[in-house]
């Protein structure tokens, strides 16, 4: 009976809502891996004011997070 | 390495200093100069000098940057086509977001793709860096001594125009041919890559190889 009633509660909304979060969580550890890697090339070869290169990529992992608890919050 | 070697080595590295001469801008986006500032490598040596540091013509980015500002606008789109449309506004809100968050990352690893494929040549040896996407990057290194045939192409009327073109390196390292795709001054850099190779000959003959 009560997993009747959980399939009833699906609503399209909330499959949505699913289906967001995974594709935001997926992205979220592709930012985190490419934030990595800018590290390690920006080590391996080291330039004047590459930090700027390393900035976008923490920018590109923080709009990540931040994209992702937006998703789970206000959904 | 003692200290006579090292001076040996100062006097070749300023010798290849006077024949190349300084080229080039130094800021972070430089896609071709000569003795750059503050460029250094992993593996690279104390005493070993960056020569060249080259990147692909910043022209190559041109196509991504195209369809970066065309993905950009689609969202002012997406309004006017189901299921977006039938969303609410908060569904609306983050999938818009979401969009162009895809689009930052899309252009971040499209840069990241140009920014990170290097092409060194120091006064001892030829480093290509090769930075496919975020899951593959690959470091060559060739001698200069190992060096056996350079060839210059330059092909179609847009190499032509912005003055880029491809160098082939064929070496007796492991890697057996090196690659350096779209670079500005391509024939500036197939002499400069020549003269190195004469002045390894040179040190060769005067008994100053490492």
């Amino acid at each position: 009976m009560n997993v009747l009633s959980l399939i009833e509660s699906i609503t399209y909304l909330s499959i949505v809502k699913i289906m967001l979060v995974t594709l935001l969580t997926v992205y979220t550890v592709f930012a985190l891996l490419m934030m990595r890697q800018v590290s390690a090339m920006t080590k391996a070869v080291a330039m004047k004011d590459d930090y700027i290169i390393r900035v976008l990529g923490v920018l590109n992992f923080g709009f990540a997070i931040f994209v992702l608890l937006m998703a789970v919050f206000i959904l | 390495m003692g200290a006579v070697e090292k001076v040996k080595e100062n006097m070749s590295v300023t010798a290849i200093k006077k024949m190349v001469g300084k080229m080039g801008s130094d800021n972070l986006l430089t896609s071709f100069v000569s003795f750059p500032n503050k460029i250094r490598f992993e593996t690279q040596d104390d005493t070993e000098q960056v020569i060249l540091f080259l990147r692909q013509h910043p022209i190559v980015n041109l196509p991504w940057i195209f369809m970066v500002i065309f993905i950009l606008t689609l969202p002012s789109v997406f309004i006017f086509f189901p299921p977006y449309a039938n969303l609410p506004t908060n569904f609306q809100f983050v999938v818009t977001m979401g969009w162009y968050m895809f689009v930052f990352g899309y252009a971040l690893a499209k840069f990241m793709g140009w920014f990170f494929n290097i092409y060194i040549l120091t006064d001892e040896r030829v480093v290509d860096v090769d930075f496919q996407n975020i899951f593959f990057r690959k470091i060559s290194t060739a001698k200069t001594e190992e060096i056996q045939d350079v060839n210059v192409q330059s092909s179609g009327s847009f190499e032509t125009f912005f003055g880029y073109g491809s160098i082939f390196i064929q070496t007796a390292a492991e890697v057996s041919q090196f690659e350096f795709l779209a670079i500005p001054n391509p024939d500036k850099v197939g002499k400069i890559i020549n003269q190195l190779i004469d002045a390894e000959e040179q040190e060769k003959l005067e008994g100053r190889v490492k």
